[in-house]
């Protein structure tokens, strides 16, 4: 993680995200490039997310994760020639430091079992405020690096 | 007649049902000749066996033919293997084989899951082995060499019991199979509601959600753009799911109730 540079964050709930004061390094999976644009943007202007990389599948995702390392990847479900909890379950195993995050379109009830019983930290749905998003990703990853 | 499991082709004949119906007629063909041959190996005249086998053999030709209609075809075959089977035991002096194959030739019979085709081979051979061999038992006992009594009745039993489990292992396949094609469609019905969820997902959901995004950001262009977008694809899938075959258009657009455009404040 890096030091802040700034911080033009929309309100964040939590004592995580103010206090430890450091950015997190994001790697962003969506299918739709739309989006993934948008939360980028969404994201980065918070001050508290660096979005490093891009990726509309499970394969272009695993290279991206290879180079940069994230702290989190932030990925959907449903993805051309699936995998996506595939690649849940293996970065389980290969990165246990990494927080694994899905933001999915289907009900919480249906699949967030499944997403967290391989390996996933969190399971939120797309719709949710950008602050609320950004919060959970944070605690999330405090919790995963141990830091609350 | 044949189950509605075995005849469910568009001539009302199955693979299946013609497969056994070849399998019970050929049976009744194949004892043909060997009833002749043993009857003249036990001296029983042609004379007196012709006529038998004549009827037997009667009964499997207009089995075979489909000239005749698929109703009576297996009640033919049964008659045609029965007469055969009782014939075998008479020309044979009643020799304990003959008892067995002719048990077994009535087991054949429920091959063809038919309650009349079960009914008659029950029927026959109670009348075979009570009737006829109270009247004349040295005919149809002789070879068994027994003094037990009510024979008969403890063969035409066993045949029953043979008959009747074929009868009911028939009824529990038969249930197998209709849960097991229930099963299978509920199984499709379930994977096109999740296809049909999928489509949801993809074209209206990804679309909101970028719409909510949008408006969030500010990028109202982008808002625009992308719920105009979801609207199409939304109208779209909404056709596609309308296009069922049968379906009344004027019930699907009866609504119980108004459509709700949000709420109101």
């Amino acid at each position: 993680m890096k030091p802040i540079v700034q911080d033009n964050s929309p309100e964040v709930s939590g004592k995580s995200v103010h206090d430890n004061a450091e950015v997190v390094e994001l790697i962003l999976i969506d299918d739709a490039a739309d989006l993934r644009g948008i939360l980028r943007r969404l994201m980065e202007r918070s001050g508290l997310i660096r979005v490093v990389g891009e990726a509309n599948g499970a394969e272009e995702a695993s290279q991206l994760i290879n180079a940069h390392e994230p702290d989190v990847i932030l990925l959907d479900l449903a993805m051309p020639g699936g995998g996506a909890l595939e690649l849940i379950e293996r970065l389980r195993i290969e990165r246990q430091g990494m927080t694994i995050i899905v933001l999915s379109g289907y009900p919480t009830s249906t699949t967030a079992h499944e997403c967290i019983e391989r390996g996933a930290d969190r399971y939120l749905e797309k719709g949710k405020p950008t602050s609320k998003l950004i919060s959970e990703i944070l605690e999330a990853h405090s919790i995963r690096k141990g830091l609350l | 007649m044949p189950s509605r499991q075995l005849r469910d082709d568009k001539r009302g004949v199955s693979f299946t049902w013609r497969t056994r119906h070849a399998i019970v007629v050929s049976l009744a063909l194949l004892l043909l000749p060997i009833l002749l041959t043993i009857g003249a190996r036990s001296g029983v005249s042609v004379m007196q066996s012709s006529v038998p086998i004549l009827i037997s053999g009667l009964f499997a030709v207009l089995a075979a033919s489909e000239r005749v209609t698929d109703a009576l075809r297996p009640l033919l075959a049964t008659l045609s293997l029965l007469t055969g089977g009782a014939l075998l035991v008479w020309v044979a002096g009643g020799a304990l084989v003959t008892h067995l194959v002719f048990i077994a030739l009535v087991t054949v019979g429920t091959l063809y899951h038919d309650w009349l085709a079960y009914l008659v081979s029950v029927s026959y051979i109670w009348l075979f082995y009570v009737i006829l061999g109270g009247a004349d038992p040295a005919a149809i006992f002789a070879g068994l060499a027994t003094e037990t009594p009510y024979i008969g009745v403890v063969i035409a039993a066993t045949a029953t019991i043979c008959a009747t489990t074929g009868m009911i292992s028939w009824l529990i396949a038969d249930a197998s199979q209709q849960r097991r094609t229930e099963l299978e469609t509920a199984l499709a019905k379930a994977a096109e509601r999740q296809h049909q969820a999928m489509e949801i997902h993809d074209n209206v959901v990804q679309g909101l959600a970028t719409v909510v995004y949008a408006l969030e950001a500010g990028d109202e262009q982008l808002a625009n753009e992308t719920a105009g977008e979801t609207l199409e694809n939304a109208k779209d899938l909404i056709g596609r799911l309308l296009m069922v075959e049968g379906a009344d258009l004027s019930d699907l657009l009866d609504r119980s109730q108004p459509a709700q455009e949000g709420d109101e404040q």
